[in-house]
């Protein structure tokens, strides 16, 4: 098979949209579809047998994409929402994204697994990832069962915020794990994270400056998707933190727009999809056997340790903020999806050639958890809203 | 009247001839309340002004209702799920950069702009941003019709 990245690209896409339009009627996830589809194209599968190789030219797709995320993210909310979401909302995400990191990072460093390279990237890696849910999800099962309490709302509050916390996270964490050494480290981190927040911000600022004076609707996607290129390009040239500059760019043009951000953010949303089949079916097609097979423990590992950090993490801050109890008891059940975004995350990582082999583990850790928490989540989901009387059924 | 005639009509003489009445509402308000309010006037179109009666921005029938019933959506984006839940009052969801006509211009000119942004009811607006009237698109079709 030609080694064209546009052919290549092309065939996962259509086997994925494919699947997903099969597989739609025996109500199967749609990111499953996505992920199988890319594993049909494995080395281990078609891949090996045509010869497809993604390796080399998937990461600037990934960055992209994962800054097109990142973006949307960034302004999806305002300091004056922030503000209102109040205590109990960011008290429990604060719970339940640290509690899942540390616990996921704790339980693996214990555990020790044979890694080429250091344990504590890997419990580092996926203790960060373990921070992101997935609200599509969330919000699929709350919308089926017409619930409505204050569970409800508090969790549709988390499941929004805790994203932005997993990729300022993460940022931070792939700073430090590809610093220098541990002194140079914290120099550096600071100058890659402050700057990358203040390139997004001044790229975000004239974005809704120009933004504000277009009147051309077609104009507005290209409009922004220029400016995260060129925030892209400028955090890579000077080497900040990217994904932090992706989420400032967000974050500075809704607040500098000054409205609901339809006009610079609707646009890009539509994107989403798309972003998501890429991600899924990169995943996929990076799925090694012999490395799953290595990292089963592994799995069920992260599995239990992020389900457990989150209820944890539930329970201690909605004791800390005064929440109604059912929010202690129930909400960590809802925040056990785990989709793209973690996904992306995690494609990300295989960038980085000093990171190759954990990165590959953590990608194929996250992929299969993914998948069973894309089966158990809803259940869970659905438990935590019957229990809590807010289901309607 | 011929469509030339019809084109060359100013939007002075046009609001003075059709007036129309503007939903007009303070940025705190509720998006319920504002919704109720468009209803009870029959408008698809709502403008937001400041304390000293400039018009800030605009908001369709289509996004309040798009927002009082989210719940109904299967899926929603993050920036749609953070409104849900913070509740937001007119200000935070209006458009700022909405299209208006100016006093001076004629009808032809403001017909292009009222097809372009999909506004029913359109603000004329001083160079201060104040209301001076609105066109409403129904009888700008029904006029060019005769």
């Amino acid at each position: 098979m030609p080694h064209s990245p546009l052919l290549i690209l092309g065939v996962l896409l259509v086997t994925g949209l494919l699947l997903s339009l099969i597989t739609a009627k025996f109500n199967m996830p749609r990111i499953a579809s996505y992920a199988i589809a890319g594993l049909i194209w494995s080395e281990d599968l078609l891949g090996g047998v045509t010869g497809l190789d993604i390796s080399e030219w998937s990461h600037s797709l990934t960055n992209i994409s994962l800054a097109i995320i990142a973006y949307t993210i960034g302004g999806s909310v305002t300091i004056e929402q922030l503000r209102r979401l109040g205590k109990v909302i960011t008290l429990c995400t604060l719970g339940e994204s640290l509690g899942a990191s540390l616990l996921v990072g704790l339980a693996i460093y214990i555990y020790q697994p044979i890694v080429a390279g250091p344990v504590w990237v890997l419990a580092a890696i996926l203790g960060v990832l373990a921070a992101t849910t997935a609200p599509a999800a969330t919000v699929a099962v709350i919308h089926q069962y017409r619930a409505k309490g204050p569970l409800t709302t508090t969790l549709l509050g988390v499941v929004a915020l805790d994203d932005i916390l997993g990729i300022i996270l993460f940022s931070i964490m792939l700073v430090v794990v590809t610093g220098v050494s541990l002194l140079d480290a914290v120099a550096i981190s600071g100058l890659e994270i402050i700057g990358g927040i203040v390139l997004g911000a001044i790229i975000g600022t004239l974005l809704a400056f120009v933004g504000k004076r277009v009147r051309n609707k077609s104009l507005l996607l290209p409009l922004v998707l220029s400016a995260l290129l060129l925030s892209q390009g400028l955090a890579q040239w000077w080497e900040l933190s990217s994904l932090l500059a992706a989420i400032a760019v967000g974050f500075s043009a809704r607040s500098m727009y000054q409205s609901g951000g339809k006009r610079l953010f609707s646009p890009v949303e539509d994107l989403e999809e798309l972003v998501f089949i890429i991600f899924f079916t990169l995943a996929g097609a990076h799925f090694k056997l012999a490395v799953f097979l290595q990292s089963i423990d592994l799995v069920l590992i992260y599995i239990i340790a992020r389900v457990v950090g989150k209820m944890m993490g539930v329970y201690l801050s909605a004791k800390l903020s005064n929440a109604p109890e059912m929010i202690g008891k129930y909400l960590g059940f809802g925040v056990i999806p785990q989709a793209g975004i973690a996904i992306g995350l995690a494609l990300s990582l295989l960038e980085y050639s000093e990171l190759e082999d954990v990165a590959l583990l953590a990608l194929n850790v996250i992929l299969a958890s993914t998948l069973i928490y894309e089966v158990v989540g809803p259940f869970a989901t659905r438990y935590a809203l019957v229990k809590a009387g807010e289901a309607r059924i | 009247m011929t469509e030339q005639d019809f084109a060359k009509i100013s939007v002075a003489d046009w609001i003075s001839d059709h007036p129309v009445e503007a939903v007009i509402v303070e940025p705190e308000t509720s998006m319920a309340d504002l919704a109720q309010k468009m209803l009870s006037t029959q408008c698809r179109d709502a403008y937001i002004a400041d304390p000293h009666g400039k018009i800030i921005g605009h908001l369709g029938f289509g996004k309040v209702a798009s927002h009082l019933l989210s719940e109904h959506r299967p899926e929603q984006s993050h920036r749609q799920l953070f409104s849900r839940v913070t509740e937001p009052v007119a200000s935070e969801l209006m458009e700022p950069h909405y299209a208006f006509a100016r006093i001076d211009e004629s009808l032809c000119e403001v017909i292009h702009r009222q097809l372009e942004s999909g506004i029913d009811i359109l603000l004329v607006l001083t160079e201060s941003g104040e209301k001076l009237g609105a066109i409403k698109f129904q009888e700008l079709v029904e006029e060019s019709l005769k």
